[in-house]
């Protein structure tokens, strides 16, 4: 550290009790001799004169091994400091009692000690915090925050690109609803109707309709039961129910498996109101058949039936958020919509 | 030292470290000032200070800054010579002369025995935040115990 007119006379202490290097107390004399004009009051014994010395009473004061009246003000001092050893202490003890005079000056000593005045607050703490980011709690609140985006990202995934598929079905009214057949969602489908020929040979035709659901072969069967009755060989058309009227048909989602064992049963459960719909679950439709259904040969025909192509109208309907595709299919007055999500 | 250790600071500083500005700075505006800017400072660097250096940091960065601030006002009061004449009227309240002895002492004495006296520092820990060696620290300290004892003692001589 540069010694510098605000803290030379502190290495002056130092020089006094020894603490300097011989650099140290060169660059002090190099410091004293450039700066002449330094206090006056300085002891002789700093001054650069070869002749000068102290006097008894200066050289005493430089002495601290024990108390006397040259050093007493560096006494006093280090006991209010706490700066005095036992020793020390009790010199400065039996000083005092040789010396009562000197005791009102050392309660004076006593007294020059600051004492803060605690009523004096700095009034704008909040205008010097900061904000605190808990990272403790952040964290915590991090991990559910995570978990909570996870679960509603597996649940959106799950939700919106299942395999499942919604099947709505609105109803129109039913009208000339002349039979039952088999809705493909994705082919031009027209009921078929069987001709086969009976034990003597003869053409015969039974309204046997078939169709094809992927590589299965579906067929409904009529029977005798059926109205309105037809010869014997021929199956005839299912009784239907007429719905028409109240238009409200009854549409029943049939597990695949029930239908097919009511189909294997002997004799076979007499196809009542039911039909079959491949859209992807079967469903009863109730029909009605209207009384002008023709009939050829006593067969139901196609044409008889009023079976008309279904032309399937495929409609990318939706919102994009909703990624549906929405398919329209119409059937013999009877509209349905098949709704899969993407 | 991170925000909520800052924060602390703020909390158990704060007022010690104004009561000290505004011994040194002598007006109130100014001891807010330079507290302000102390912790602005200890906030800028709060990364780089550990928690338990933050005060004598604070207390250095406002000593400092007095400084700065005392020599461009030109407000030198380096004087070692007590003197009466500032007195307008002795006071029998010894805090009161305390105070008017320490307003006398230079800067560099008056931070000393602030330190020790009002935040309880020892000679290290002033020496830290002055810029000073323990014994230069010891050396301030007894000079300003001295003057203050010798105004008490000419206080009393007055009345």
């Amino acid at each position: 550290m540069m010694i510098t007119r605000n803290n030379y006379e502190a290495y002056m202490l130092d020089w006094m009790e020894g603490n300097l290097t011989e650099q140290q107390i060169a660059a002090l004399l190099r410091f004293l001799d450039e700066n002449p004009d330094l206090d006056a009051t300085l002891p002789e014994f700093l001054s650069l004169d070869d002749q000068a010395h102290l006097s008894d009473q200066e050289r005493s004061s430089l002495f601290f091994d024990s108390i006397h009246e040259g050093n007493k003000d560096h006494f006093f001092t280090a006991y209010v400091e706490g700066e005095l050893t036992k020793v020390q202490l009790d010199q400065l003890e039996m000083f005092l009692i040789d010396h009562p005079n000197f005791q009102k000056e050392l309660d004076r000593f006593k007294l020059a000690v600051l004492i803060p005045d605690v009523s004096i607050i700095y009034s704008n703490k909040l205008g010097l915090v900061q904000p605190v980011v808990d990272l403790k709690f952040y964290m915590v609140f991090l991990r559910y925050a995570a978990v909570l985006v996870l679960l509603l990202t597996f649940s959106y995934v799950l939700f919106f690109y299942s395999d499942s598929t919604v099947v709505r079905y609105s109803k129109s009214h039913v009208r000339d609803l002349k039979g039952v057949g088999y809705l493909q969602d994705d082919l031009e489908l027209t009921p078929l109707l069987s001709i086969d020929r009976d034990e003597e040979n003869q053409l015969v035709s039974f309204p046997k309709k078939k169709v094809v659901v992927g590589e299965d072969l579906i067929s409904m069967n009529e029977y005798s039961e059926s109205f309105p009755p037809v010869e014997s060989n021929i199956i005839p058309i299912p009784e239907l129910r007429d719905v028409s009227e109240t238009n409200d048909m009854s549409l029943v989602i049939e597990e695949d498996r029930v239908i097919q064992e009511e189909m294997a049963k002997t004799p076979p459960v007499p196809i009542q109101d039911w039909a079959l719909t491949t859209m992807e679950r079967r469903a009863r439709l109730a029909l009605d058949v209207p009384e002008h259904v023709q009939f050829e040969n006593g067969l139901y025909t196609a044409a008889s039936l009023g079976l008309t192509a279904i032309t399937n109208k495929q409609q990318e309907i939706g919102r994009k958020s909703d990624h549906f595709k929405t398919t329209k299919i119409e059937f013999a007055g009877v509209k349905f919509e098949r709704i899969v999500r993407r | 030292m991170n925000a909520k250790e800052y924060n602390n600071l703020v909390y158990q500083q704060s007022d010690g470290l104004y009561r000290f500005a505004l011994r040194l700075a002598r007006d109130e505006e100014s001891a807010k000032d330079l507290v302000q800017m102390a912790f602005e400072k200890v906030w800028i660097k709060c990364e780089e200070i550990q928690a338990e250096k933050g005060k004598p940091y604070l207390f250095r960065t406002l000593y400092n800054a007095f400084i700065d601030q005392s020599r461009r006002k030109k407000h030198d009061r380096i004087d070692d010579e007590y003197s009466l004449s500032n007195v307008s009227q002795p006071s029998h309240d010894l805090k009161e002369v305390l105070h008017m002895a320490l307003n006398q002492l230079p800067d560099i004495q008056k931070s000393a025995i602030l330190l020790r006296d009002y935040e309880g520092y020892n000679y290290q820990e002033i020496g830290e935040v002055l810029n000073l060696s323990e014994s230069q620290v010891k050396v301030y300290i007894f000079r300003a115990r001295k003057h203050l004892q010798l105004f008490i003692g000419k206080i009393e001589a007055v009345l």
